[in-house]
């Protein structure tokens, strides 16, 4: 952004000096001849300083406070942190073991609390406090946007926020909570503990490790607190026999809130502490074979969870399933403004105990797979694919497809049409270089189980190619896209898409040809994507509206190429004339609105501007 | 659209490079391109301030990834 404001503002401080040479020299023809004159020129000028410095405010976007969740107690620890973060400099740790209810009280602080700050940021810790911050979608800054050309690295990107931050902290009232903060030592931590805020820190660790030495210590909550604790998850009153059943449990699990809230909804199981409970917690609780899947599929999302609605689509999980594991608290589920719907999300240990227990794997977690990338594709989402979102719907998308490329490094071949599109999220949103590893990695494992002469490899080849040409790797994109067509030219067809892959492949042909100036190359290379694509929908029996869609929207990009070439070929006319019915034809198409429609209009505008 | 008609080509360039900007972000590659066809235009309306400054940008963006 920076470079960018200095252009402006330097035209800005240029255009000023001249109404001042234009005020000095008023007989002379540039100059003003009249006061009115002045005065409109000068007002002008005010109004793009204050447009400019409109553009240049930088607010920051809270996290939104949390709906109502089960809670109990604490009013001690509460009253503490709100002590602590008023007297001391620093942030206000709260560590204890897992399970026992650190990110809860921190949430209930913000629910109690939380109305006289400005701004409340509440970040799940991940990987490293500079991928924290850095993240657009969790720390959202107006008017500010990760851009390797004008950052050159993540963690030059990382400093700017963290200034902004800083100011940000200075002008207003922050209150900043990073959760499940379990690292022994970050290279950023000195800065962002030292942000001029309110912060809370939630962490299994001792802070001492850290060189902070007030943390609250979270512990069992107090013999006086568990009557509201149990009236949290249980209707009805417990009996003197229920109540020494659980006394004695209590006393067993020393008071552990997540082994309490587990009895609570299970109270046929008995575990005799953390380790057992997350070793044993799927052995003893008889799970259905729904219920284990979903579990399986929720313990590979990321910490902050999943939108319900999102999950349900992807998933296949039914609404009843979900309902039985948020009803027994093995899933929990609190709303998200931002997503507008209620988040899934599992406990770190009940999602630890899942993984190792039901063991994700491509093969037992293909519907999900799959199901994500329709979801991405736009098969199942009533907003359409990626390439239609804006950047910052995208954005919300990104962490999913993280902890998916996480979870699965060694993408599955068979599963490689759906593999390929979390690699597409990755480039449209500017991941190249993750979005390279992994289109590398896919194309291998392709080649490896279908060979070098298959149809999926020749596609797999195009994509990559494709990750090249987003980055603007022109060499490589040449050398992938090549191979691509070759593959594809070369194999016998192995399902319907061939004739749409292989089209795909002539058109970028064409496009590489027509960059290199061979026009007449270019021209044979579209005309024989033209004519494969013909074909693509007499391969079904039953053509739907979908394959119809998709047909359409192939010949219009391949006629768009087309009336490029020939444009440049100097066949203005025939260039114009296709260009114009692709426009009128497909602007009034709803699959042709949101970003496609840039693609439709710029040979237009060519066409205007330069025949 | 008629030939010549370079305001509307203008509305046009400068709806596309909006759109490219909301959707794709500074990063996406056809940003460039969409300013090299803004300020083509701007060039042919006669616009020279605006079409330099954004050429100055298309030569300092440029510059700064050599």
């Amino acid at each position: 952004m920076e470079k960018k404001k200095n252009y402006e503002q330097e035209l800005l401080e240029w255009q000023w000096e001249q109404i001042k040479l234009r005020k000095k020299y008023r007989t002379t023809p540039p100059g003003f001849q009249d006061k009115e004159m002045e005065h409109r020129v000068v007002w002008r000028w005010k109004e793009d300083v204050a447009r400019f410095r409109k553009k240049c405010r930088h607010t920051l976007i809270s996290s939104e406070i949390f709906s109502k969740e089960p809670f109990a107690g604490r009013d001690e620890e509460l009253f503490l942190i709100k002590k602590s973060l008023e007297e001391q400099s620093g942030p206000v740790v709260l560590y204890g073991i897992g399970g026992i209810g650190k990110s809860a009280l921190a949430r209930e602080y913000i629910r109690r609390y939380g109305r006289p700050y400005d701004h409340i940021l509440y970040l799940s810790f991940q990987t490293t406090l500079q991928n924290l911050i850095s993240d657009d979608f969790d720390v959202c800054i107006s008017n500010l946007q990760y851009d390797k050309d004008v950052y050159e690295s993540k963690r030059k990107y990382f400093f700017a926020k963290y200034k902004l931050l800083k100011e940000i902290g200075e002008k207003g009232k922050l209150l900043v909570v990073i959760d499940d903060f379990n690292a022994e030592r970050d290279r950023d931590m000195k800065e962002i503990f030292s942000l001029p805020c309110h912060m809370i820190v939630t962490t299994r660790r001792n802070p001492s490790v850290w060189g902070i030495h007030q943390g609250i210590h979270v512990e069992a909550l107090r013999k006086d607190e568990w009557t509201d604790f149990v009236r949290c998850y249980h209707r009805e009153e417990f009996t003197g026999g229920e109540w020494k059943d659980f006394e004695a449990y209590r006393k067993k699990v020393q008071g552990h809130t997540l082994l309490m809230q587990q009895k609570l909804k299970n109270p046929e199981e008995n575990f005799s502490g953390i380790g057992e409970f997350q070793r044993d917690l799927f052995k003893r609780i008889p799970l259905k074979k729904e219920q284990k899947q979903a579990m399986t599929y929720l313990s590979i999302m990321p910490v902050q969870g999943i939108p319900r609605k999102m999950f349900l689509t992807i998933s296949g999980v039914s609404e009843q399933t979900l309902d039985q594991l948020t009803g027994c608290i093995l899933v929990q589920q609190v709303y998200s403004g931002s997503w507008q719907d209620e988040m899934l999300f599992l406990h770190p240990i009940i999602a630890k105990a899942a993984r190792e227990i039901f063991q994700p794997s491509a093969d037992n977690c293909r519907q999900l797979i799959r199901g994500f990338g329709d979801y991405l594709r736009g098969d199942e989402a009533e907003q359409g694919c990626a390439w239609d979102h804006i950047y910052r719907d995208n954005q919300k998308m990104e962490s999913y497809v993280f902890a998916f490329i996480k979870a699965f490094p060694k993408p599955a071949p068979w599963l490689a049409e759906a593999f390929d599109e979390l690699v597409t999220l990755l480039w449209i949103q500017g991941y190249y270089k993750e979005a390279e590893q992994y289109s590398k990695a896919l194309y291998e494992s392709v080649e490896e189980y279908y060979g070098e002469c298959h149809q999926i490899t020749g596609w797999m080849a195009l994509r990559l190619g494709a990750v090249y040409h987003n980055s603007r790797s022109y060499e490589q994109s040449k050398e992938w896209y090549t191979r691509g067509v070759h593959i594809l030219e070369s194999c016998k067809p192995f399902n319907k898409n061939h004739p749409q892959w292989l089209a795909s492949g002539y058109y970028k042909a064409a496009r590489l040809l027509w960059h290199e100036g061979d026009m007449d190359g270019a021209k044979e290379a579209i005309d024989k994507g033209l004519a494969v694509q013909s074909g693509f929908l007499e391969g079904f029996e039953e053509i739907t509206e979908s394959l119809v869609i998709r047909n359409d929207r192939s010949m219009a990009y391949l006629l768009l190429e087309k009336g490029r070439i020939l444009l440049h070929r100097g066949e203005i006319d025939e260039a114009e004339r296709i260009c114009q019915e692709l426009f009128r034809k497909y602007s009034e198409k709803p699959v042709m609105e949101r970003f496609r429609i840039n693609e439709f209009t710029d040979p237009g505008v060519d066409g205007e501007g330069k025949v | 659209m008629e030939k010549g008609k370079y305001e509307e080509a203008e509305a046009c360039a400068r709806d596309n490079m909006e759109r490219a900007l909301l959707y794709r972000g500074r990063e996406w590659k056809d940003i460039q391109r969409g300013r090299k066809q803004l300020a083509d235009i701007l060039f042919l309306e006669g616009k020279m301030e605006e079409a330099q400054r954004l050429c100055d940008e298309i030569m300092g963006e440029i510059k700064g990834n050599c």
